[in-house]
């Protein structure tokens, strides 16, 4: 579904990414582990065009290959960014937020049809949808930042650490909210440092550093390498 | 006394309201200040006073036509003259929207003339007898057209995809990219609002002034003044900022003198900057995410 061939970034003098190969088949979850500044929501960022850095190498997305598109023509195609940090709109309100999700549809009826499954996939979402997102806590933002991005109805989510700043129940939560995403057929790419967590909800993974993929294998296979475990994946089991 | 002053103040305040919504659409959409605001709101005063003395048009359709005009004057503007420069740093869009006010302003000069000429109002001028107070129906008129452009305003803002996606990109640009908003389309989006409802603070506020080529640079000089107390990123603060100014400017005048009209918007301006940076209503901690 993704493929991603000798991909190059740099921000001025900084090479981001040097020659990263990585493909997501449809149906997957793919997980994208490494240490900070490895270079990781650059990756993401060129593949929605929204990095402020010059890319090289080809992007394929079903076939086609969007290199240099135009973030809005991604979107178009079916790929949705939950970006690192959440961004979300502050000052509009939760409701507000996830309809700006479906800003590119046309269809109200399903749209509205989407509001509603996102408050059942998200409970407490909706009793606060006419709240200001700026006063949300940390994981309800991070709920809104997921349903927004699900209100495109992307093909491919892509998901800049998620688990980012959330207690360890609420990233459990995330991650098999993921597998729910998944399960109705969403595929995913998954950028995480919380390694464990992420290998566990994955079919896949990869391992980058200082913009290069330097481990590749099933979730399996990287949870048992011991030389992964401690090179990357900081080590200790959690 | 008093009722007639407040009324004139509201109605002196809703004329610059208009200009200082124009220039906070702008500013929101793009991080730029629109010096030219106000020249081009002349520019178009200009162009509906020809449509009125030597098309012979009727005063209620100039109202309707010129701003739309305003608005693709400001439109084309923006494409062909902000855009190829929208991606370097914001001092050179700011240094050549000077250049526009310099380029709209001596075209209009050029063109028309430096003399003053008497632009009729849409509005009888005699006053009338409200509750005992002495009113001008012209300033009503002026608030009543002012109020109206407002809610149009809060309409399309708070109610339509576009309005919200406006809104959104003025919070978070990137996040709004990332939702398939096209940021360019937003910057041309805000001069087109911009230049129809700058033209409307032209319209009303020239039959109060006299049309010239340099009418709208005390009135931009308010309406600057007044959406930096409203902050100059929020539009309801912009719209209350400019009716205090108004107000104020309308009691000192009243009751002090006339003289220094100019230089108490002057002063509003650095006292809010030392002061106030972040304007009169800003809340405390409400930070770009
Ligand atoms: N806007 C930018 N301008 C200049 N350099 C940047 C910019 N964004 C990222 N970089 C640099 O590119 C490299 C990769 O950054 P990136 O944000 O992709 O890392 P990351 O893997 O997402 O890290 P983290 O886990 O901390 O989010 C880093 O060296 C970083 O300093
Ligand atoms: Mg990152």
């Amino acid at each position: 579904m993704l493929e991603c061939v000798d991909l190059t970034a740099r921000y001025g003098g900084i090479q981001a990414l040097a020659g990263v190969n990585l493909t997501v088949a449809a149906g997957e979850v793919v997980c994208l582990l490494g240490a900070n500044g490895a270079g990781k929501s650059t990756l993401l960022g060129a593949i929605t065009s929204s990095a402020p850095a010059r890319i090289g190498g080809v992007i394929r997305f079903q076939g086609q290959e969007i290199t240099g598109w135009s973030t809005e023509a991604i979107v178009r195609a079916g790929i949705a960014l939950v970006p690192e940090g959440r961004q979300l709109f502050p000052e509009l309100t939760v409701e507000e937020n996830l309809r700006m999700g479906a800003y590119l549809r046309r269809d109200r009826d399903a749209i509205a049809h989407d509001l509603e499954s996102m408050f059942e996939l998200f409970p407490r979402l909706r009793e606060r949808r006419g709240q200001i997102a700026a006063t949300l806590s940390g994981g309800e933002q991070q709920m809104v930042a997921i349903g927004r991005a699900l209100m495109s109805r992307p093909k491919l989510l892509l998901l800049d650490e998620p688990s980012l700043g959330l207690a360890p129940l609420l990233v459990r939560e995330i991650m098999s909210l993921i597998r729910t995403i998944n399960a109705k057929g969403t595929t995913v790419l998954l950028v995480e440092q919380n390694a464990h967590q992420a290998l566990q909800v994955s079919d896949r993974g990869y391992v980058i550093e200082k913009g290069r993929i330097v481990g590749a294998g099933s979730a399996a296979q990287l949870l048992s390498d011991p030389q992964i475990v401690n090179a990357y994946l900081g080590g200790a089991t959690t | 006394m008093l009722a007639q002053l407040i009324v004139s103040g509201l109605a002196l305040g809703s004329v610059y309201a208009l200009l200082g919504l124009a220039l906070v659409l702008i500013h929101k959409a793009t991080d730029i200040v629109n010096f030219a605001q106000g020249e081009m709101a002349m520019f178009m005063t200009f162009v509906a006073f020809v449509m009125i003395t030597q098309l012979e048009l009727p005063l209620p359709l100039v109202f309707v036509v010129a701003p739309l005009l305003g608005a693709a004057l400001a439109a084309v503007t923006e494409r062909i003259v902000m855009r190829p420069i929208s991606d370097g740093p914001p001092v050179n869009a700011l240094i050549v929207t000077i250049g526009l006010w310099i380029v709209f302003n001596h075209t209009a000069g050029w063109i028309w003339g430096y003399d003053p000429y008497r632009f009729p109002s849409l509005f009888p001028a005699d006053p009338v007898e409200i509750v005992g107070a002495r009113i001008s129906p012209n300033s009503l008129g002026i608030i009543a057209v002012a109020l109206a452009v407002m809610a149009g305003l809060y309409v399309f803002f708070e109610y339509t995809r576009e309005g919200t996606a406006m809104r959104a990109a003025s919070m978070n640009r990137r996040a709004a990219q990332l939702m398939g908003v096209n940021i360019k389309r937003v910057a041309f989006l805000s001069w087109t609002l911009a230049g129809g409802v700058g033209t409307v603070c032209g319209l009303l506020v020239a039959p109060i002034i006299f049309l010239d080529f340099e009418m709208m640079v005390s009135v931009l000089l308010k309406a600057f003044a007044g959406a930096i107390l409203g902050g100059f990123n929020s539009l309801p603060g912009a719209v209350i900022g400019c009716m205090l100014i108004g107000i104020a400017e309308t009691f000192f005048g009243g009751y002090v003198s006339t003289a220094f009209k100019d230089t108490f918007a002057f002063l509003v301006i650095v006292l809010v900057l030392m002061f106030r940076p972040s304007g009169l209503f800003s809340r405390t901690a409400v930070k770009k995410v």
